[in-house]
């Protein structure tokens, strides 16, 4: 590990890093670029760098990218890469009573120590984790997604009707296009475009920022008015720190999402902001500011990045297409993915790890100093920040695969958002049930398959029949509960 | 004795209700044609949703029949979303012809004026030199596909 360190910080590294972090987080910032965008970008730059070089450009570029997508989150609330959507319930309202430069401050460093635990899941777990995710499969797929979609249903406590009407709509949008287990066309309108589906990016950007650009559209002065705060960067830094079990948490929980193929940075931001939501004892404060809401989804994200890696370089399985650009990466400069990687000689592997450690602090150290800068967007008239968001808008719409199309759907979902944020639907039920839709339909025709039509298939599976019956657990818990308070109140009577 | 004032049936909640279980019901119909696993999930998906969909319905007309407190007219608000709204399509249609250049600095100087800034100098300023700015840095350095249009780059 000591010569991992020295050949870590040789100066060509560093530099490697430091233009990594930098890139990263002016990608991140903005919508609808992301990490498959820009690692697909600088991929070709990687060809000539040395292979620790390269991966650590591409881990620093990842990491500052996922980290830059919640500081529009927060300032903007238009999420600059989907890994951020629910960073912004409670990141832009701390920005609406003028305490930006705090919420940068939790982001950034509950970001930092969400990727310190996903480093140190790779360097100390790295190959029986990989060996694990494999016995993950259809059946427990399925039930992961059950898992999320019971969330969901917790996350509108209180406005439940809505909530399902939300996340049945976010389903629906995801059985457009292509089916994958059946090959069928549903629900094209005869168009050629709906084929691969309504995209997920897209419709992000139109129901968070499109919308957004409306809303500040109805409110003369600026987004925090004249009540604003760009120094409270270590007031942030230290709300994180009093809080270590719900950071702690959330990174493992975040990077045990990462390491399961399929489900990604947007499943473990919701998943994990959703689930501390429903275990804080002051639920009602998410969504209106409270801490543990940029905590939980920042914290979450940035393990996941890394654990996501660990299938993609154990075992050569991209759980994403991020991963699948690291794999070609690794390819590229001659290097095996699989259990040979992780011993491979000449100090490959360590020095890795350090990379990727340090790439970790660098946009820690960029995102603190950066931060009260960044917050100064929020004292611009919205007069002059509307026409910016939806310059921007428009480019990331159309950055995505280059269709106009998508400009289009991000228009139309932007102005159907608006209402729905106005009229109190919640967002966070629509954007769960389209990540949830393809993981549950799709896993549970191949388990239907696998199974010759038999539903004993997710109680035959261990995995699966534990996930079952937590899921019966969290439903059954708070009826108990209550029932339980009301015996002993009535027994103390 | 005043007559009562009327409160509307249709409100926008009502509206969006009416607009979610149409596409329930049409998901539900079109979805017969599919084979089993295909129509599962959609058929399965889109009846919960029209019973949440009928259930929201039935509290919108309940809260505006039982005197829910009018909202206070919006005025000024009411016009500026709207109204950016039918710029960003204006500027959806005029992309593809006039490019993205000069689609986006007509933009970014239209929608101050609209939400009531009458500094021009700024406005111009602004408006021209982040056009540049994005044009430059999408277009020159990310490889985005922005329209050119009339220009000739």
């Amino acid at each position: 590990m000591l010569a991992g360190l020295s050949a870590a910080l040789e100066y060509q590294n560093l530099l490697f890093l430091l233009s990594g972090s930098f890139l990263g987080l002016i990608i991140g910032a903005a919508p609808g670029l992301g990490p498959v965008f820009g690692l697909a970008l600088f991929l070709s730059m990687t060809f000539r760098m040395p292979p620790a070089g390269a991966i650590i450009f591409m881990s620093s570029f990842y990491a500052a990218c996922v980290y830059g997508g919640s500081v529009t989150a927060i300032l903007l609330n238009a999420p600059g890469t989907p890994g951020s959507v629910a960073t912004c319930f409670d990141g832009y309202a701390f920005t609406k009573r003028g305490e930006a430069g705090r919420a940068l401050g939790i982001s950034t460093m509950a970001s930092f120590v969400g990727g310190v635990m996903g480093v140190m899941a790779l360097l100390l777990l790295g190959p029986p984790l990989a060996v694990w995710s494999l016995k993950i499969g259809p059946p427990e797929f399925f039930m992961l997604a059950l898992v999320g979609l019971c969330l969901v249903a917790m996350a509108s406590k209180g406005n439940t009707v809505k909530g399902l009407m939300m996340s049945g709509l976010g389903l629906m949008l995801s059985f457009v296009g292509r089916s994958v287990v059946t090959a069928e066309k549903r629900f094209l309108f005869g168009t050629l475009y709906l084929e691969d589906g309504v995209q997920f990016v897209p419709v992000v950007i139109g129901v968070f920022a499109f919308a957004q650009a409306m809303v500040l559209s109805n409110d003369t002065g600026s987004i925090s008015g004249e009540h604003s705060s760009v120094s409270g960067v270590m007031q942030g830094v230290k709300d994180v720190l009093k809080r270590p079990f719900t950071v702690l948490g959330n990174a493992a929980a975040g990077t045990l999402i990462g390491i399961l193929p399929g489900l990604g940075i947007n499943a473990a931001n919701f998943i994990c902001y959703v689930g501390t939501k429903n275990f804080s004892k002051h639920p009602e404060q998410f969504g209106n500011g409270a801490v543990e809401g940029i905590i939980a989804p920042e914290a979450a994200n940035n393990g996941s990045t890394t654990g996501s890696l660990i299938p993609a370089f154990g075992l050569g399985v991209p759980g994403s297409a991020t991963a699948a650009l690291f794999i070609s990466a690794l390819m590229i400069h001659g290097l095996r993915p699989g259990h040979g990687f992780f011993e491979s000689g000449d100090n490959l592997f360590p020095t890795i790890i350090w990379g990727m450690l340090f790439a970790q602090l660098a946009f820690l150290v960029l995102g603190l100093v950066g931060a009260k800068y960044f917050a100064k967007i929020t004292l611009v008239p919205n007069s002059l920040l509307v026409p910016i968001i939806l310059v921007l808008c428009f480019v990331g719409s159309l950055s995505y695969r280059g269709m106009f199309e998508d400009v289009i759907v991000m228009v139309v979902a932007g102005f159907g958002g608006y209402y729905l944020q106005k009229h109190k639907y919640p967002l966070a039920c629509l954007i769960l049930g389209m990540i949830l839709g393809p993981l549950a339909e799709d896993n549970f025709c191949r388990s239907m398959r696998m199974s010759r039509y038999s539903l004993k298939i997710f109680f035959e599976r261990p995995i699966s029949l534990v996930l079952f019956i937590c899921i019966i657990i969290a439903f059954a818990t708070p009826p108990l509960r209550k029932w339980w308070k009301s015996r002993k109140a009535a027994a103390q009577q | 004795m005043e007559a009562e004032e009327k409160k509307p049936v249709l409100t926008v909640d009502l509206a969006i209700t009416l607009v979610v279980a149409v596409a329930c019901v049409y998901m539900f119909v079109a979805a017969r044609e599919f084979r089993l696993l295909g129509r599962l999930f959609p058929q399965v998906i889109s009846g919960v949703t029209l019973l949440a969909c009928i259930a929201q319905a039935v509290i919108s007309i309940r809260k505006s029949r039982a005197g829910a407190p009018a909202k206070k007219r919006e005025g000024p608000a009411l016009h500026n979303h709207l109204y950016i709204c039918a710029v960003s399509i204006a500027y959806l249609v005029i992309m593809p012809y006039l490019g993205f250049v000069i689609a986006s600095i007509a933009l970014t100087l239209v929608i101050p004026l609209i939400l009531g800034n009458r500094n021009k100098t700024v406005i111009c300023i602004v408006g021209v030199a982040l056009t540049l700015i994005f044009y430059i840095v999408f277009k020159r350095f990310f490889y985005v596909p922005l329209p050119a249009g009339i220009l000739p780059f």
